[in-house]
């Protein structure tokens, strides 16, 4: 969640309270989560699409999906080569030397990627309209305790932080002739950095303690959203929603009662090359990380 | 007119200490006073400062006796909110002060604790950032800013809920010198305007020189002088063994050994050579 | 000789940066001298650090190490030849006990198990650490810490030392220490030197030390280095440079106190660089008379 590095322009999405926003998210990856016709993850995908570029962030979301891509093709090379079921025997698409596309195979990774990334653009529509003080200043007005907010503030900060603490760190060990690539460096870097981690926990507590957290006084909260019974409401049907659209994906669009076009072979080798390129593209990068590293 | 800060006798043990952290101290000090508390490693600084608050022993075990007051309040003995309704500290690394996700809610961050009302805070947040020089800053990370920013947040900080006691434990330690100065600047201006009582704790006693008029020298847990600064530092001479005094007061006793006072400022310094700038002597 | 350094209008930029954090800076330091690199804050004093050892490779110009260009060497290599302790020494205590310390940057650059204790035995005894050996160092006070940090450095035997803010957090007494141990690393000899610590460093080496304490600058330094936007603003003797008050201002930077008393009484500005010396004394108590 950015706390502070959204556009300034204001659209009635960023200005949703984030409960609601949070129960219709929850809609959402409920709904994508069981189901399996394309149709219905579609439609999903694109009004997530829509509503993004309303807020001003249809770039950042795509950017994000584009993280998932080594996921995905991963998924994709799996099912295509090696279908976990067939029922009751699958169909060949096609055959590329000694490899056989199976179509069950092939349609059933289109739609697991399509789940993938239907859930992914809810929950990031969710996250990059939202401010995480918000959240968590909604969440302490519902009764959630304090420690709790201020627990999730903290953990936000981790990851730039113990970043940083790993960059010095590994630099330390450089100078003193260590390796600092590979697994065994990271391990031996994270000693120090936890260390350093607990020493500044047990400092931030005294802090926090000498400036009154944790006392029995009743605890205000600056920053006010606004919480109406629209947004009450609004958030009770985003539950209602969840709860309909997730037996709705169990029941009506649940992988027996899709049926499939039958698929070109031209379109299942389009899917191997796909997949094969995403897949090879991911072990690229992780293995330039880990020799940058 | 009792003082706002009275300490008796206090001595801190902690566990498996050889000596006592803090034997037998006793000072006070009155409303709007800037006191700095210094002395070698290990004479007791950051230990009488804590003690203060009440973090030792509360929060660090230690073995306490004698007595302390705070406005009143026994830092033993009173609840969390209400003392840090009264005194407040800044310490020496930001990381291990600031918590939130932006400089306007690290501000509110101790009001909220205190229970104050939303106007109000809005009121006083937006004050000290004016204040403080960190309107700029206000919806930033205050993971972003430079150290000696953050130091300024944290004094800040620690100076919105208005306390009457403003303890400072070596504030500069890790920043450059204009930073530094502008930190304790800022904490004692700010101090002045509230009536508030400050404590500095530092190393840096050339920096401190300019802010702080009385000093508090601790060795081995104890007070080895209670005094205005310029007799201060003559005591500190006269007693090589205690710790080093500024640079200016040094050379001051060199060429007046035995002096009762010593500057330690440039200002200081020119006039107690009777040598002031400009000033025609017929 | 190998512990001569060597920059030539070296730059870099950190990525993602609008601005270079170091612009064409060019300076040398010889064996046995310590250089001060000065600056304010963001003045690039610390991306510098890093490239002298070989932490950051420069996007222009070179660093020579002893004749040899940094950027031909692998990072093992490049360890031998300079070595760098940071400001914060948790950051590079990387082990459970202090002769585990000492010993790793030894056994790293391949010395055999009896050059190794010999380096550990002969780097405690000059740091004053045989007491703490079997410590953690987690467990140790900060200046101690800081000593651990800078002996397991100088146990690998570096040519060339680099040192990022070694007084902050320490008191007085604290950096004359320091003071003292620098001036063993490089070779030199100092009034309190501990002739038994010559076995830490049978060789001299070049001290670079990076500090906006103008007034430790002014006890350890030769050579100054004033950088300013990541630029050289000056560079030349320390104390030339920290009497002048003029160049100083330009870099934002204060000189020592006892240099700005001088300037103020109108007395040699260069007499207040090395602390309250005799010659100051005298100078002020001349001029105390005729005032």
């Amino acid at each position: 969640m950015t706390a502070a590095a959204l556009p300034a322009r204001s659209s009635w999405l960023r200005r949703l309270n984030p409960i609601t926003k949070l129960a219709w998210m929850i809609a959402g990856v409920a709904t994508a989560l069981v189901t399996y016709d394309p149709t219905v993850l579609a439609a999903i995908s694109v009004l997530v699409l829509v509503l993004a570029a309303s807020a001003g962030v249809a770039s950042p979301l795509a950017r994000a999906m584009l993280a998932f891509a080594p996921l995905a093709a991963s998924i994709l090379l799996v099912q295509v080569l090696a279908p976990a079921f067939c029922r009751p025997s699958c169909s060949v698409a096609a055959t590329v030397g000694p490899l056989t596309l199976y179509a069950e195979g092939v349609a059933h990774g289109l739609v697991l990627v399509a789940r993938l990334l239907t859930i992914e653009l809810v929950a990031f529509l969710a996250i990059l309209t939202t401010r995480a003080p918000d959240v968590l200043a909604s969440l302490t007005r519902l009764g959630v305790p304090s420690s709790v907010a201020f627990a999730a503030t903290m953990t936000l900060q981790l990851v730039p932080l113990l970043r940083r603490e790993l960059r010095i760190v590994l630099d330390a060990q450089r100078a003193r002739g260590l390796r600092t690539a590979g697994p065994t460096a990271l391990v031996r870097a994270l000693v120090p950095v936890i260390v350093a981690s607990v020493e500044r926990a047990q400092q931030l507590s005294i802090s926090i303690d000498a400036r009154g957290f944790g006392s029995s006084r009743p605890r205000t909260s600056y920053r006010a959203v606004p919480l109406t019974r629209g947004d009450v409401l609004g958030a009770a049907l985003g539950l209602v929603a969840a709860v309909v659209g997730f037996v709705l994906g169990l029941t009506r669009w649940g992988p027996d009662t899709v049926t499939w076009p039958a698929l070109p072979a031209w379109v299942a080798i389009a899917v191997l090359a796909v997949s094969v390129a995403g897949f090879a593209w991911a072990i690229v990068r992780a293995l330039a990380f880990a020799a940058r590293a | 007119m009792t003082p706002l800060v009275a300490v008796d006798g206090l001595t801190v043990r902690y566990p498996g200490g050889a000596s006592p952290a803090l034997d037998d101290v006793s000072f006070t000090a009155g409303a709007g006073e800037v006191v700095g508390v210094v002395g070698a490693t290990g004479a007791g600084r950051s230990t009488l400062l804590r003690a203060l608050l009440g973090i030792v022993p509360r929060l660090v075990p230690a073995d306490v006796t004698g007595s302390v007051r705070v406005a009143g309040l026994d830092p033993r003995t009173t609840g969390v909110a209400d003392l840090a309704r009264v005194a407040a500290i800044v310490l020496d690394d930001p990381e291990t002060q600031l918590s939130q996700l932006t400089v306007e809610e690290e501000l509110a961050f101790g009001l909220e604790n205190l229970g104050t009302q939303p106007a109000d805070m809005r009121h006083r947040v937006a004050q000290m950032l004016d204040a403080a020089g960190l309107a700029a800053f206000v919806s930033r990370n205050p993971q972003e800013l430079s150290g000696g920013e953050q130091q300024r947040l944290a004094v800040a900080c620690a100076l919105v809920v208005r306390p009457r006691l403003l303890l400072l434990d070596e504030p500069v330690a890790n920043l450059d010198p204009r930073s530094g100065h502008a930190v304790l600047e800022l904490a004692t201006a700010l101090a002045r305007d509230a009536g508030a009582t400050v404590l500095i704790a530092t190393n840096d006693v050339d920096l401190l020189a300019s802010y702080a008029s009385r000093l508090l020298v601790l060795g081995g847990g104890r007070v080895l002088a209670d005094n205005d600064a310029g007799r201060a530092w003559a005591n500190v001479a006269a007693h090589p063994g205690w710790m080093a005094p500024p640079a200016i007061a040094g050379l001051a006793a060199r060429v007046d050994p035995g002096a009762p006072w010593l500057p330690s400022t440039v200002a200081e310094a020119t006039r107690w050579l009777g040598v002031e700038r400009g000033a025609a002597d017929p | 000789m190998t512990a001569r350094v060597e920059l030539r209008g070296v730059s870099y930029t950190y990525p993602g940066a609008p601005r270079p954090a170091v612009a064409a800076v060019s300076a040398s330091v010889d064996a046995g001298e310590v250089l001060a690199v000065v600056g304010e804050s963001g003045s690039g004093k610390s991306t510098l650090a890093r490239l002298i050892a070989g932490l950051l490779r420069p996007d222009a110009g070179s660093v020579r190490l002893g004749g040899t260009d940094l950027r031909g060497l692998r990072p093992r290599d490049i360890a031998g030849r300079a070595g760098i302790v940071f400001q914060h020494p948790n950051h590079q205590l990387l082990t459970s006990s202090v002769r585990d310390e000492l010993a790793l940057g030894p056994r790293n650059l391949g010395l055999d198990a009896d050059a190794v204790a010999a380096r550990v035995a002969g780097t405690a005894r000059a740091f004053r650490l045989a007491g703490v050996l079997d410590e953690h160092p987690y467990r140790l006070a900060l200046p101690v810490r800081r000593r651990v940090a800078v002996a397991a450095i100088v146990a690998m035997r570096p040519p060339v030392l680099v040192l990022d803010e070694p007084t902050a957090g320490l008191d007085a007494a604290e950096i004359a220490d320091l003071v003292a141990w620098i001036r063993v690393a490089s070779g030199g000899t100092g009034p309190d030197a501990d002739p038994s610590a010559s076995a830490a460093a049978p060789m001299p080496v070049s001290v670079i030390v990076v500090t906006h304490d103008l007034r430790f600058a002014g006890s350890i330094a030769d050579r100054l280095l004033v950088l300013r936007g990541g630029s050289v603003a000056a560079h030349g003797s320390a104390s030339a440079l920290l009497a002048d008050v003029d160049a100083l201002a330009a870099a934002g930077l204060e000189p020592p106190p006892l240099v700005r008393l001088a300037e103020a009484l109108r007395i040699d500005p260069a007499l207040g660089v090395a602390g309250p010396g005799d010659a100051i004394v005298d100078a002020v108590r001349a001029h105390r008379g005729a005032g």
